[in-house]
């Protein structure tokens, strides 16, 4: 065992040198060197972080936000119900709870808060557990410690099996540590001509108020290509299997518990109201989590009764929204759907200004 | 797999650690030979069946020649080697190059032909592991070495991974003895090793990596740039090939070290020569020493006079050119160093004025700086219009390449001349461990940051 002690001890050695050397430079970088740009995310966050923003109505939330809701359809359907509605969608796919509350921070700082603005939101995403996804640059932009509290928070509320818990609490880990190292960091601050922006699939190529036109991402984004064709493969099994079935049945119990995930969307909710705008949670149509959604507005509306809610959550309620003929794929509406899902949306929102006033 | 990706580092952990547990010399070869294939296996698995080939052939190719009593029987053994391995290289790596060059010719004198050219995709290390199971039948026929009985180990010494896919070449005399012994820990020089692979880190992925970038801009688009910034795509070319290759073979040195394997130097900082001869001393010389001792010396070498030797080394740096890549390009920058190999020889011969130092090593660096134009530039177009624009000093292009980039460069130019003039290795190797432990802390967290993004292949893959 004894032979084992001195190996042990200079990597301990280095190790140490490794991260205090890596802790300075850091820390060194973070007063000189600029944040990687990480495509959609940065190109949004410029975007809101306008001084004179205009907007009185944001759209925040995952790739159903960015897919599902058409700010124009907005707009105009608001128009007809005599509300003026200016709106942006500052959806991006797979925003996590940490990206989510940057959105909020900047938000806070932009734009006019006279008339109150309206601020829907969704259910962020938890961190995926993907290598690959821990050492983007998207993930590494948000590595403070204060980033490392809303990845807990948002993992460790997810209605998920501990052990889930603990993996996508290890993933977490790996990528601070990744940060941590600063790697490429210094590269990117010398070297940012060379910094390899890769498409990183999620589309967005060509956006109105920060909505995509999903025939134009179809056309030229591969990997959105793909996902469509598959689910036009599928559509009509998808349709008779999963829809037409959900159509028919009543909401099942879960076996997790929602009550911490409805108490961090509280959070999220509460943190928009602190800085002067009304938070709406938005619960998208999502046939494989139905079950799960409607508890959590249920909830979510029980535990936070001055907090509104829109619920997409129901199939008897919205069965156009059930209709496969108006999904690009199993998660996300199509430019139909989108229109449809945001002529709603905006109905509930004019609702909601009258019954304020 | 590549050495700078992080799922390198988990298999090099996973092997080192199984195989230094292992005692039984069988069982550790044994291990070796499966991380090896699946090294191999990582890149492309279709092609571990030529790996197979090569090896299967020429350890039987080595056992019959040494059977056999005549020289004849000896030497038609030998042709079977050259045939399969050659024969490998021309199909996968020539066949192309071969059909459109003798489609050029022939419809140069009126015959119409229809090309027809396949997809081949060239099988990663080919040129390496060839040339050196080539070199062991041709040492077994020379007698220089005995043929090896166990097929472990020859299958070990051609497929060994630190060096698979991009060398350094070895040879059987170097290495099979070294498969007959069990390694001790105790033998292996681990501050050495780490030291190493740390420096070979620092030039592939935060050197080579990160100057790829402009040298692919200029080399696509030359006409688009200033005569100032051609000539520092061409300086930053010089400067990535050489920190790609040489910080490969740093990293396969150290890891073959780490598994107590010697595996021959690579480079002498060949940027120092003073001249071609020089350069060639320190540039990719178990490739230079392999086309000296396998095709010069074979083709007759110096022994039948001064014309002769001349043709042979035409032929040799022609033929050296040639084993980078099917383009006529290479074998130009190969016919180019030739020349310069020639005039080389010629002065020395004729004139007993030698040049000082350091003029003789900017002279030669000019010179290596302006053939590695056409190693690099897709065709003899590209190549020219750069030339031509550096040397009259006038370009339409007004791009440039910024600032910053001239300095990196100048700077790790600077910090190789004095890692080279003050002996650093060394003096880093004498650290105490404690000291030593810090220092590759230190280095590894400069390692990280300055990473290139992405993971470039290494430039000498493709030959």
């Amino acid at each position: 065992m004894t032979r084992f002690i001195k190996p042990l001890k200079l990597i301990c050695i280095f190790l140490c040198a490794l991260l205090i050397f890596s802790g300075f430079t850091g820390w060194a970088l973070s007063t000189y060197a600029p944040n990687k740009p990480s495509g959609l995310i940065t190109e949004k966050l410029d975007y809101l972080r306008h001084d004179r923003l205009n907007e009185n109505v944001i759209f925040l939330g995952t790739s159903q936000t960015f897919r599902n809701v058409n700010p124009k359809i907005f707009d105009s359907r608001a128009e007809t119900q005599g509300c003026r509605f200016t709106s942006y969608n500052a959806g991006v796919p797979g925003l996590t709870l940490e990206e989510m509350m940057s959105f909020i921070e900047v938000l806070s700082l932009s734009g006019d808060k006279e008339g109150a603005r309206l601020v829907f939101f969704t259910d962020p995403l938890p961190p995926k557990p993907v290598l690959q996804d821990a050492k983007s640059t998207r993930t590494q932009n948000y590595s403070s410690i204060q980033d490392l509290k809303y990845r807990m928070e948002n993992v460790w509320s997810l209605p998920e099996p501990v052990w889930k818990r603990f993996a996508l609490t290890g993933f977490a880990g790996l990528s601070h540590l990744y940060a941590f190292l600063n790697i490429g960091d210094i590269s990117y601050w010398l070297f940012p001509q060379s910094y390899d922006a890769q498409a990183d699939g999620l589309g967005g190529l060509s956006m109105q108020k920060g909505f995509p036109s999903l025939s134009y991402d179809i056309e030229n984004d591969e990997t959105i290509r793909k996902r469509s064709d598959l689910f036009q493969a599928e559509h009509d099994i998808w349709q008779k299997n999963v829809l037409d079935k959900q159509l028919q049945t009543d909401a099942q119990d879960i076996s997790h518990d929602i009550k911490p995930r409805a108490k961090l969307l509280g959070k999220i909710a509460a943190s928009l109201s602190e800085k002067g705008d009304t938070p709406i949670l938005v619960i998208h149509p999502e046939p494989e989590t139905l079950a799960q959604d409607i508890a959590l507005a249920q909830t979510y509306a029980s535990l936070f009764p001055d907090y509104k809610v829109v619920s997409f959550a129901n199939p008897r309620l919205y069965p156009r929204l059930w209709d496969a003929a108006n999904w690009f794929d199993k998660t996300h509406l199509n430019e139909n759907g989108a229109k449809i899902l945001s002529a709603d949306l905006a109905n509930k929102a004019c609702a909601f200004m009258k019954e304020g006033r | 797999m590549l050495f700078t990706q992080p799922i390198f580092f988990l298999f090099f952990a996973f092997v080192f650690a199984l195989y230094w547990s292992l005692r039984n010399l069988s069982a550790r070869k044994a291990l070796l030979l499966i991380a090896s294939y699946a090294f191999y296996a990582a890149w492309d698995w279709r092609f571990l069946g030529l790996i197979l080939l090569s090896t299967i052939v020429d350890y039987l190719v080595a056992l019959k020649i040494e059977e056999s009593a005549s020289h004849k029987r000896k030497k038609r053994f030998l042709l079977i080697s050259l045939i399969v391995n050659l024969g490998m290289l021309a199909l996968f790596k020539y066949f192309n190059f071969f059909i459109e060059g003798a489609t050029d010719l022939l419809t140069a004198f009126g015959a119409q032909i229809n090309q027809t050219t396949l997809n081949i995709v060239l099988p990663v290390g080919i040129s390496f592991y060839t040339f050196q199971t080539l070199s062991y039948s041709i040492d077994v026929y020379r007698g220089k070495i005995k043929a090896e009985k166990s097929l472990l180990d020859i299958a070990v010494f051609v497929g060994f991974f630190p060096q698979l896919v991009a060398g350094p070449i070895v040879r059987a005399a170097d290495f099979l003895p070294q498969l007959h012994i069990t390694q001790n820990w105790k033998n292996v020089a681990v501050k050495s090793c780490l030291l190493l692979f740390a420096v070979g880190f620092f030039k592939k992925a935060c050197v080579s990596d990160n100057l790829a970038f402009y040298v692919d801009l200029i080399f696509s688009n030359p006409e688009g740039y200033t005569p100032q910034a051609l000539l520092l795509g061409s300086f930053l070319y010089a400067i990535q090939i050489y920190c790609d290759f040489s910080g490969y073979t740093d990293m396969a040195i150290a890891v073959a070290g780490l598994l107590g394997f010697h595996l021959p130097k690579n480079f002498d900082a060949p940027y120092l020569a003073r001249n071609v001869v020089d350069f060639w001393r320190r540039w990719h010389i178990s490739l230079s020493t392999w086309l000296r001792d396998y095709l010069y010396i074979s083709l007759g070498g110096n022994r039948h006079g001064e014309i002769k030797r001349y043709r042979n080394l035409m032929l040799t740096m022609l033929l050296g050119g040639l084993w980078h890549g099917a383009a006529w390009t290479f074998v130009f920058w190969g016919f180019l160093h030739g020349v310069g190999l020639y005039i080389n020889h010629l002065l020395k011969q004729f004139s007993s004025v030698r040049l000082p130092k350091y003029p003789a090593i900017a002279l030669t660096f000019i010179f290596v700086l302006m053939a590695w134009i056409y190693f690099r530039a897709p065709d003899f177009e590209t190549a020219s219009t750069l030339l031509v624009s550096i040397f009259s000093w006038s370009s339409e292009g007004q791009n440039t390449l910024p600032q910053t980039v001239l300095i990196a460069s100048m700077a790790c130019a600077l910090i190789h001349i004095v890692w080279q003039k003050w002996g650093m290795e060394s003096h880093l190797n004498s650290l105490s461990a404690d000291k030593f432990s810090i220092v590759l802390g230190f280095l590894w967290m400069v390692n990280f940051a300055l990473q290139a993004s992405g993971y470039a292949p290494f430039i000498y893959f493709q030959f």
